[in-house]
Protein backbone atom coordinates (compact mmCIF):
# COMPACT_ATOMS: atom_id res chain seq x y z
CA UNK A 1 0.00 0.00 0.00
CA UNK A 2 3.08 2.49 1.10
CA UNK A 3 4.68 1.54 -2.24
CA UNK A 4 1.86 2.53 -4.03
CA UNK A 5 1.23 5.69 -2.80
CA UNK A 6 4.56 6.56 -3.26
CA UNK A 7 4.59 5.37 -6.84
CA UNK A 8 1.17 7.70 -7.40
CA UNK A 9 2.98 10.31 -6.18
CA UNK A 10 6.16 10.13 -7.84
CA UNK A 11 4.10 9.06 -11.43
CA UNK A 12 2.25 12.54 -10.82
CA UNK A 13 5.58 14.43 -10.09
CA UNK A 14 6.64 13.11 -13.49
CA UNK A 15 4.11 14.24 -15.34
CA UNK A 16 4.34 17.19 -14.42
CA UNK A 17 8.45 16.94 -14.91
CA UNK A 18 7.14 16.08 -18.39
CA UNK A 19 4.34 18.70 -19.35
CA UNK A 20 7.21 21.63 -18.78
CA UNK A 21 9.78 19.40 -21.31
CA UNK A 22 7.32 19.42 -23.81
CA UNK A 23 6.80 22.80 -23.46
CA UNK A 24 2.90 23.30 -21.84
CA UNK A 25 1.94 26.14 -21.48
CA UNK A 26 2.03 27.21 -17.86
CA UNK A 27 -1.56 27.52 -17.21
CA UNK A 28 -2.68 24.35 -18.58
CA UNK A 29 0.01 22.50 -15.93
CA UNK A 30 -2.15 22.23 -13.31
CA UNK A 31 -4.65 20.05 -15.41
CA UNK A 32 -2.13 18.20 -17.47
CA UNK A 33 -0.50 16.88 -14.04
CA UNK A 34 -4.07 16.19 -12.97
CA UNK A 35 -4.42 13.70 -15.82
CA UNK A 36 -0.84 11.73 -15.11
CA UNK A 37 -2.66 11.53 -11.31
CA UNK A 38 -5.86 10.33 -12.55
CA UNK A 39 -4.23 8.04 -15.11
CA UNK A 40 -1.21 6.49 -12.56
CA UNK A 41 -4.33 5.87 -10.05
CA UNK A 42 -6.31 3.85 -12.38
CA UNK A 43 -3.23 2.19 -13.50
CA UNK A 44 -2.24 0.83 -10.06
CA UNK A 45 -5.24 0.27 -8.59
CA UNK A 46 -6.55 -1.85 -11.63
CA UNK A 47 -3.27 -3.40 -11.35
CA UNK A 48 -3.47 -4.50 -7.71
CA UNK A 49 -6.97 -6.19 -8.45
CA UNK A 50 -6.05 -7.61 -11.61
CA UNK A 51 -3.41 -9.72 -13.20
CA UNK A 52 -1.57 -9.00 -16.77
CA UNK A 53 -0.36 -6.00 -18.31
CA UNK A 54 -3.14 -5.63 -21.34
CA UNK A 55 -6.20 -4.43 -19.02
CA UNK A 56 -4.85 -2.35 -16.78
CA UNK A 57 -2.66 -0.05 -19.19
CA UNK A 58 -6.06 -0.17 -21.37
CA UNK A 59 -8.35 0.97 -18.45
CA UNK A 60 -5.61 3.85 -17.17
CA UNK A 61 -5.27 5.16 -21.54
CA UNK A 62 -9.21 4.99 -21.56
CA UNK A 63 -9.93 7.17 -18.42
CA UNK A 64 -6.47 9.32 -19.56
CA UNK A 65 -7.94 9.67 -23.07
CA UNK A 66 -11.50 10.39 -21.37
CA UNK A 67 -10.27 12.98 -19.42
CA UNK A 68 -7.68 14.82 -21.92
CA UNK A 69 -11.22 14.68 -24.50
CA UNK A 70 -13.46 16.44 -22.16
CA UNK A 71 -10.87 19.03 -20.51
CA UNK A 72 -9.35 19.75 -24.02
CA UNK A 73 -13.03 20.42 -25.00
CA UNK A 74 -14.00 22.54 -22.03
CA UNK A 75 -11.00 24.50 -22.45
CA UNK A 76 -10.74 24.78 -26.04
CA UNK A 77 -6.92 23.12 -26.56
CA UNK A 78 -6.43 20.51 -28.87
CA UNK A 79 -6.30 16.76 -27.39
CA UNK A 80 -2.81 16.19 -27.21
CA UNK A 81 -1.81 19.01 -24.99
CA UNK A 82 -3.72 17.24 -22.20
CA UNK A 83 -3.17 13.32 -23.84
CA UNK A 84 0.64 13.16 -24.45
CA UNK A 85 1.39 14.02 -20.31
CA UNK A 86 -1.42 12.46 -19.55
CA UNK A 87 -0.56 9.06 -20.70
CA UNK A 88 3.40 9.49 -19.57
CA UNK A 89 3.29 7.04 -16.22
CA UNK A 90 2.19 4.39 -18.82
CA UNK A 91 5.14 4.44 -21.21
CA UNK A 92 6.76 0.75 -20.49
CA UNK A 93 9.95 1.81 -19.04
CA UNK A 94 11.63 -0.93 -17.17
CA UNK A 95 10.27 -3.50 -19.53
CA UNK A 96 12.11 -1.66 -22.58
CA UNK A 97 15.21 -2.08 -20.13
CA UNK A 98 14.69 -5.48 -19.31
CA UNK A 99 14.24 -6.45 -23.42
CA UNK A 100 17.50 -4.34 -23.97
CA UNK A 101 19.68 -6.25 -21.22
CA UNK A 102 18.54 -9.76 -21.90
CA UNK A 103 19.05 -8.71 -25.94
CA UNK A 104 22.59 -7.59 -25.10
CA UNK A 105 23.25 -10.43 -22.61
CA UNK A 106 22.85 -12.73 -25.71
CA UNK A 107 18.90 -14.41 -23.52
CA UNK A 108 17.16 -14.07 -26.58
CA UNK A 109 14.21 -16.13 -24.93
CA UNK A 110 13.60 -13.43 -22.06
CA UNK A 111 14.23 -10.81 -24.31
CA UNK A 112 11.26 -11.74 -26.77
CA UNK A 113 9.33 -12.28 -23.62
CA UNK A 114 9.91 -8.82 -22.14
CA UNK A 115 9.34 -7.50 -25.83
CA UNK A 116 6.47 -8.86 -26.11
CA UNK A 117 5.51 -7.42 -22.93
CA UNK A 118 6.77 -3.69 -23.58
CA UNK A 119 4.33 -4.31 -27.35
CA UNK A 120 1.62 -5.61 -25.08
CA UNK A 121 1.12 -2.27 -22.84
CA UNK A 122 1.70 -0.42 -25.90
CA UNK A 123 -1.25 -1.77 -27.67
CA UNK A 124 -3.07 -1.73 -24.11
CA UNK A 125 -2.66 2.06 -24.74
CA UNK A 126 -3.59 2.17 -27.93
CA UNK A 127 -6.95 0.58 -28.05
CA UNK A 128 -7.45 2.56 -24.94
CA UNK A 129 -7.09 5.90 -26.82
CA UNK A 130 -9.43 4.09 -29.56
CA UNK A 131 -11.78 3.22 -26.89
CA UNK A 132 -12.21 6.23 -25.44
CA UNK A 133 -12.32 8.02 -28.88
CA UNK A 134 -15.27 5.83 -29.62
CA UNK A 135 -17.48 6.75 -27.16
CA UNK A 136 -16.86 10.39 -27.24
CA UNK A 137 -18.44 9.52 -30.77
CA UNK A 138 -21.28 7.88 -28.87
CA UNK A 139 -22.06 10.33 -26.57
CA UNK A 140 -21.08 13.83 -28.55
CA UNK A 141 -24.68 14.10 -29.89
CA UNK A 142 -26.13 14.14 -26.67
CA UNK A 143 -23.78 16.59 -24.98
CA UNK A 144 -24.81 18.83 -28.01
CA UNK A 145 -28.08 18.72 -27.60
CA UNK A 146 -28.14 19.38 -23.96
CA UNK B 1 10.07 36.14 -53.30
CA UNK B 2 9.35 39.98 -52.54
CA UNK B 3 8.18 40.37 -55.53
CA UNK B 4 5.97 37.58 -55.55
CA UNK B 5 4.83 38.53 -52.25
CA UNK B 6 4.07 42.43 -53.67
CA UNK B 7 2.65 40.58 -56.17
CA UNK B 8 -0.11 38.78 -54.26
CA UNK B 9 -0.74 41.90 -52.99
CA UNK B 10 -1.61 43.68 -55.75
CA UNK B 11 -3.95 40.39 -56.71
CA UNK B 12 -5.16 40.88 -53.77
CA UNK B 13 -5.91 44.64 -53.97
CA UNK B 14 -7.67 43.82 -57.46
CA UNK B 15 -10.03 41.07 -56.14
CA UNK B 16 -11.04 43.49 -53.90
CA UNK B 17 -13.24 45.26 -56.42
CA UNK B 18 -14.86 42.49 -57.98
CA UNK B 19 -15.78 40.60 -54.54
CA UNK B 20 -18.61 42.20 -52.86
CA UNK B 21 -17.55 43.74 -49.12
CA UNK B 22 -18.45 41.16 -46.70
CA UNK B 23 -15.07 39.16 -47.55
CA UNK B 24 -13.08 42.38 -49.01
CA UNK B 25 -9.66 42.11 -47.38
CA UNK B 26 -8.80 38.28 -47.35
CA UNK B 27 -7.14 36.84 -50.29
CA UNK B 28 -9.61 34.99 -52.90
CA UNK B 29 -7.00 33.18 -55.64
CA UNK B 30 -6.33 29.27 -54.74
CA UNK B 31 -2.24 29.98 -54.47
CA UNK B 32 -2.38 32.72 -51.63
CA UNK B 33 -5.05 30.69 -49.86
CA UNK B 34 -3.27 27.24 -50.20
CA UNK B 35 0.16 29.09 -48.84
CA UNK B 36 -2.13 30.05 -46.09
CA UNK B 37 -3.75 26.66 -45.28
CA UNK B 38 -0.35 25.31 -45.84
CA UNK B 39 2.42 27.24 -43.54
CA UNK B 40 -0.20 26.55 -40.84
CA UNK B 41 -0.54 23.26 -41.73
CA UNK B 42 2.89 22.66 -41.66
CA UNK B 43 3.85 24.47 -38.54
CA UNK B 44 1.11 22.49 -36.70
CA UNK B 45 3.00 18.92 -38.07
CA UNK B 46 5.96 21.00 -36.40
CA UNK B 47 4.80 21.01 -33.53
CA UNK B 48 3.53 17.08 -32.89
CA UNK B 49 0.06 17.39 -33.79
CA UNK B 50 -1.96 14.49 -35.58
CA UNK B 51 -1.60 13.72 -39.28
CA UNK B 52 -5.71 14.40 -38.99
CA UNK B 53 -5.31 17.73 -37.28
CA UNK B 54 -3.18 19.00 -40.09
CA UNK B 55 -5.70 17.09 -42.36
CA UNK B 56 -8.35 18.59 -41.30
CA UNK B 57 -6.73 22.38 -40.22
CA UNK B 58 -5.96 22.72 -44.22
CA UNK B 59 -9.07 21.88 -45.58
CA UNK B 60 -11.50 23.88 -43.18
CA UNK B 61 -9.12 26.76 -43.77
CA UNK B 62 -9.08 26.82 -47.13
CA UNK B 63 -13.02 26.26 -47.53
CA UNK B 64 -13.41 29.08 -44.91
CA UNK B 65 -11.43 31.41 -47.59
CA UNK B 66 -14.43 29.65 -50.12
CA UNK B 67 -12.55 27.04 -51.89
CA UNK B 68 -14.55 25.05 -53.64
CA UNK B 69 -12.85 21.46 -53.53
CA UNK B 70 -9.74 20.87 -51.16
CA UNK B 71 -7.34 17.46 -51.58
CA UNK B 72 -4.56 17.07 -48.73
CA UNK B 73 -2.51 14.59 -47.70
CA UNK B 74 0.20 14.30 -44.89
CA UNK B 75 2.12 11.84 -43.68
CA UNK B 76 4.94 12.87 -41.25
CA UNK B 77 7.08 14.44 -43.15
CA UNK B 78 5.37 16.06 -46.52
CA UNK B 79 2.05 17.73 -46.96
CA UNK B 80 0.52 17.63 -50.47
CA UNK B 81 -2.33 20.05 -51.01
CA UNK B 82 -4.45 20.98 -53.71
CA UNK B 83 -7.46 23.71 -53.63
CA UNK B 84 -10.04 24.93 -56.28
CA UNK B 85 -11.29 28.19 -56.22
CA UNK B 86 -14.62 29.93 -57.74
CA UNK B 87 -13.15 31.77 -59.97
CA UNK B 88 -11.98 28.34 -61.68
CA UNK B 89 -8.27 28.91 -60.37
CA UNK B 90 -6.39 25.75 -58.62
CA UNK B 91 -3.21 25.23 -56.85
CA UNK B 92 -1.35 22.97 -55.85
CA UNK B 93 1.65 22.99 -53.27
CA UNK B 94 3.65 20.26 -51.48
CA UNK B 95 5.70 21.02 -48.68
CA UNK B 96 8.72 19.01 -46.62
CA UNK B 97 8.48 19.15 -42.78
CA UNK B 98 11.51 18.54 -41.22
CA UNK B 99 11.66 17.29 -37.23
CA UNK B 100 8.67 17.25 -35.47
CA UNK B 101 8.83 17.78 -31.51
CA UNK B 102 6.29 17.92 -28.87
CA UNK B 103 5.67 21.74 -28.24
CA UNK B 104 2.21 21.57 -26.58
CA UNK B 105 1.90 25.46 -26.23
CA UNK B 106 2.59 26.12 -29.68
CA UNK B 107 0.40 23.19 -31.07
CA UNK B 108 -2.55 25.20 -28.37
CA UNK B 109 -1.66 28.51 -29.99
CA UNK B 110 -1.57 27.53 -33.65
CA UNK B 111 -4.73 25.59 -32.94
CA UNK B 112 -6.62 29.15 -32.28
CA UNK B 113 -5.11 30.85 -34.65
CA UNK B 114 -6.70 28.85 -36.74
CA UNK B 115 -10.34 28.47 -35.49
CA UNK B 116 -9.63 32.44 -35.99
CA UNK B 117 -8.87 32.35 -39.62
CA UNK B 118 -11.88 29.95 -40.04
CA UNK B 119 -14.25 32.60 -38.03
CA UNK B 120 -13.17 35.45 -40.28
CA UNK B 121 -10.39 34.70 -43.13
CA UNK B 122 -7.64 37.47 -42.33
CA UNK B 123 -4.79 38.34 -45.14
CA UNK B 124 -1.84 36.38 -45.63
CA UNK B 125 0.30 38.87 -44.00
CA UNK B 126 -1.26 39.02 -41.23
CA UNK B 127 -1.19 35.04 -40.79
CA UNK B 128 2.45 35.01 -41.82
CA UNK B 129 3.36 37.46 -39.21
CA UNK B 130 1.11 35.76 -36.10
CA UNK B 131 2.59 32.58 -37.35
CA UNK B 132 5.78 34.27 -36.95
CA UNK B 133 4.99 35.30 -33.25
CA UNK B 134 3.97 31.91 -32.24
CA UNK B 135 6.99 30.11 -33.73
CA UNK B 136 9.20 32.56 -31.33
CA UNK B 137 7.04 32.32 -28.13
CA UNK B 138 8.28 30.23 -25.44
CA UNK B 139 6.14 29.55 -22.58
CA UNK B 140 8.80 28.99 -19.73
CA UNK B 141 12.19 30.13 -18.76
CA UNK B 142 14.81 27.90 -19.80
CA UNK B 143 15.67 26.99 -16.26
CA UNK B 144 12.36 25.70 -15.98
CA UNK B 145 13.46 22.74 -18.37
CA UNK B 146 16.29 21.49 -16.16
CA UNK B 147 13.80 21.64 -13.11
CA UNK B 148 11.35 19.58 -15.46
CA UNK B 149 13.79 17.00 -16.90
CA UNK B 150 15.08 16.32 -13.29
CA UNK B 151 11.46 16.22 -11.87
CA UNK B 152 10.83 13.64 -14.78
CA UNK B 153 13.73 11.19 -14.35
CA UNK B 154 14.24 11.08 -10.71
CA UNK B 155 10.75 10.48 -10.25
CA UNK B 156 11.00 7.61 -12.79
CA UNK B 157 13.38 6.26 -10.86
CA UNK B 158 11.51 5.70 -7.34
CA UNK B 159 8.24 5.17 -9.47
CA UNK B 160 10.09 1.97 -10.75
CA UNK B 161 11.56 0.84 -7.38
CA UNK B 162 14.31 2.80 -6.96
CA UNK B 163 15.50 4.33 -3.26
CA UNK B 164 15.70 8.18 -2.82
CA UNK B 165 18.82 8.29 -3.62
CA UNK B 166 18.44 6.54 -7.04
CA UNK B 167 16.06 9.07 -7.49
CA UNK B 168 18.32 12.05 -6.67
CA UNK B 169 21.15 10.51 -8.71
CA UNK B 170 18.56 10.15 -11.89
CA UNK B 171 17.55 13.13 -11.71
CA UNK B 172 21.50 15.05 -11.62
CA UNK B 173 22.07 12.47 -14.73
CA UNK B 174 18.57 13.87 -15.86
CA UNK B 175 19.65 17.68 -15.63
CA UNK B 176 22.29 16.74 -17.73
CA UNK B 177 21.24 14.82 -20.36
CA UNK B 178 18.41 18.00 -20.67
CA UNK B 179 21.11 19.97 -20.93
CA UNK B 180 22.72 17.83 -23.86
CA UNK B 181 19.42 17.30 -25.63
CA UNK B 182 18.47 20.76 -25.79
CA UNK B 183 22.16 22.53 -27.06
CA UNK B 184 22.28 20.50 -30.07
CA UNK B 185 26.06 20.58 -30.20
CA UNK B 186 27.05 20.35 -33.90
CA UNK B 187 23.90 19.99 -35.53
CA UNK B 188 24.80 16.14 -35.05
CA UNK B 189 21.59 13.91 -36.24
CA UNK B 190 19.14 13.11 -34.40
CA UNK B 191 19.65 8.81 -33.69
CA UNK B 192 23.61 9.77 -32.82
CA UNK B 193 22.55 12.28 -30.16
CA UNK B 194 20.62 9.74 -29.10
CA UNK B 195 22.81 6.91 -28.99
CA UNK B 196 25.74 9.49 -27.09
CA UNK B 197 23.16 10.72 -25.03
CA UNK B 198 22.11 7.39 -23.94
CA UNK B 199 25.88 6.16 -23.94
CA UNK B 200 26.77 9.22 -21.12
CA UNK B 201 23.84 8.58 -19.03
CA UNK B 202 24.78 4.51 -18.99
CA UNK B 203 28.26 5.89 -18.11
CA UNK B 204 27.69 8.16 -15.32
CA UNK B 205 24.81 5.64 -13.54
CA UNK B 206 27.47 3.12 -13.50
CA UNK B 207 29.98 5.39 -12.05
CA UNK B 208 27.56 7.31 -9.06
CA UNK B 209 26.76 3.31 -8.11
CA UNK B 210 30.53 1.96 -8.17
CA UNK B 211 31.29 5.87 -5.95
CA UNK B 212 28.51 4.62 -3.56
CA UNK B 213 26.07 7.88 -4.62
CA UNK B 214 23.38 5.89 -5.99
CA UNK B 215 21.88 2.06 -4.88
CA UNK B 216 20.80 0.45 -7.93
CA UNK B 217 22.41 1.03 -11.59
CA UNK B 218 19.05 -0.76 -13.10
CA UNK B 219 16.60 1.51 -11.64
CA UNK B 220 18.83 4.73 -11.96
CA UNK B 221 19.03 3.74 -15.68
CA UNK B 222 15.53 2.93 -16.09
CA UNK B 223 14.44 6.72 -15.05
CA UNK B 224 17.24 8.23 -17.23
CA UNK B 225 16.08 5.75 -20.42
CA UNK B 226 12.38 7.54 -19.78
CA UNK B 227 13.76 11.08 -21.26
CA UNK B 228 14.96 9.29 -24.64
CA UNK B 229 12.06 6.53 -24.77
CA UNK B 230 9.65 6.72 -28.09
CA UNK B 231 7.02 4.93 -26.05
CA UNK B 232 5.06 7.45 -26.48
CA UNK B 233 5.64 7.44 -30.58
CA UNK B 234 5.24 4.00 -30.49
CA UNK B 235 1.97 4.36 -29.19
CA UNK B 236 0.77 7.46 -31.37
CA UNK B 237 2.12 5.27 -34.58
CA UNK B 238 0.09 2.04 -33.43
CA UNK B 239 -2.83 4.63 -32.96
CA UNK B 240 -2.04 6.00 -36.28
CA UNK B 241 -2.39 2.78 -37.94
CA UNK B 242 -5.27 1.72 -36.01
CA UNK B 243 -7.38 4.92 -36.98
CA UNK B 244 -6.42 4.32 -40.75
CA UNK B 245 -3.25 6.25 -41.29
CA UNK B 246 -0.97 3.24 -42.33
CA UNK B 247 1.36 5.35 -43.85
CA UNK B 248 2.06 7.64 -41.19
CA UNK B 249 1.66 4.93 -38.49
CA UNK B 250 4.61 2.69 -40.29
CA UNK B 251 7.07 5.60 -40.57
CA UNK B 252 6.18 6.07 -36.98
CA UNK B 253 6.77 2.83 -36.28
CA UNK B 254 10.13 2.26 -37.78
CA UNK B 255 11.34 5.74 -36.06
CA UNK B 256 10.33 4.31 -32.82
CA UNK B 257 11.93 1.10 -33.18
CA UNK B 258 15.06 2.70 -34.71
CA UNK B 259 15.55 5.43 -31.78
CA UNK B 260 14.87 2.29 -28.74
CA UNK B 261 17.51 0.93 -31.01
CA UNK B 262 19.91 3.58 -30.90
CA UNK B 263 19.27 4.11 -27.03
CA UNK B 264 19.60 0.26 -26.17
CA UNK B 265 22.91 0.54 -28.22
CA UNK B 266 24.02 3.49 -26.17
CA UNK B 267 23.55 2.16 -22.65
CA UNK B 268 24.80 -1.09 -23.82
CA UNK B 269 28.33 0.22 -25.19
CA UNK B 270 28.42 2.17 -22.00
CA UNK B 271 27.85 -1.48 -19.86
CA UNK B 272 29.94 -2.84 -22.10
CA UNK B 273 33.01 -0.21 -21.40
CA UNK B 274 32.91 -0.54 -17.63
CA UNK B 275 32.65 -4.36 -18.02
CA UNK B 276 29.93 -4.79 -15.52
CA UNK B 277 27.44 -8.14 -15.36
CA UNK B 278 24.46 -6.70 -16.98
CA UNK B 279 21.71 -8.19 -14.59
CA UNK B 280 21.72 -7.70 -11.12
CA UNK B 281 24.23 -4.72 -11.01
CA UNK B 282 23.67 -3.65 -7.32
CA UNK B 283 27.77 -3.27 -5.95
Amino acid sequence: MRDMIIQLITATLSTLGFSILFYAHPKRLPLTTLGGFLTSAVYLSAGYFLSGELIPNLLAALVGAGYSDVTARRTKVPVPVYLIPSLIPLVPGSALYETMTHMVSGEYAEAVTWGLLALRVAIGIASGILAASVVGMLIRPRTKSK
Amino acid sequence: MKFSHIDRALADGSCEASVDASCAAPPTDADTVLGIAMELGCEILRSGGEIHRVEDTITRICYAYGALDVQVFAITSLIIAEARMPDGSVSSRSRRVWGTYNHLARLEHLNSLSRAICLSPISQAEVHRRITEISHYRPVPEWLCYVGGMLATGSFAVFFGGTWRDGLVAAVIGLLMTLFLRLRPMRINAMARTVISSFMAGILSVLCVKLGLGDHVDKIVIGTIMLEIPGLSFGNALRDLFCGDTLSGTLRLIQALLQALMMAFGYMAAFGILSLQLWGVAV
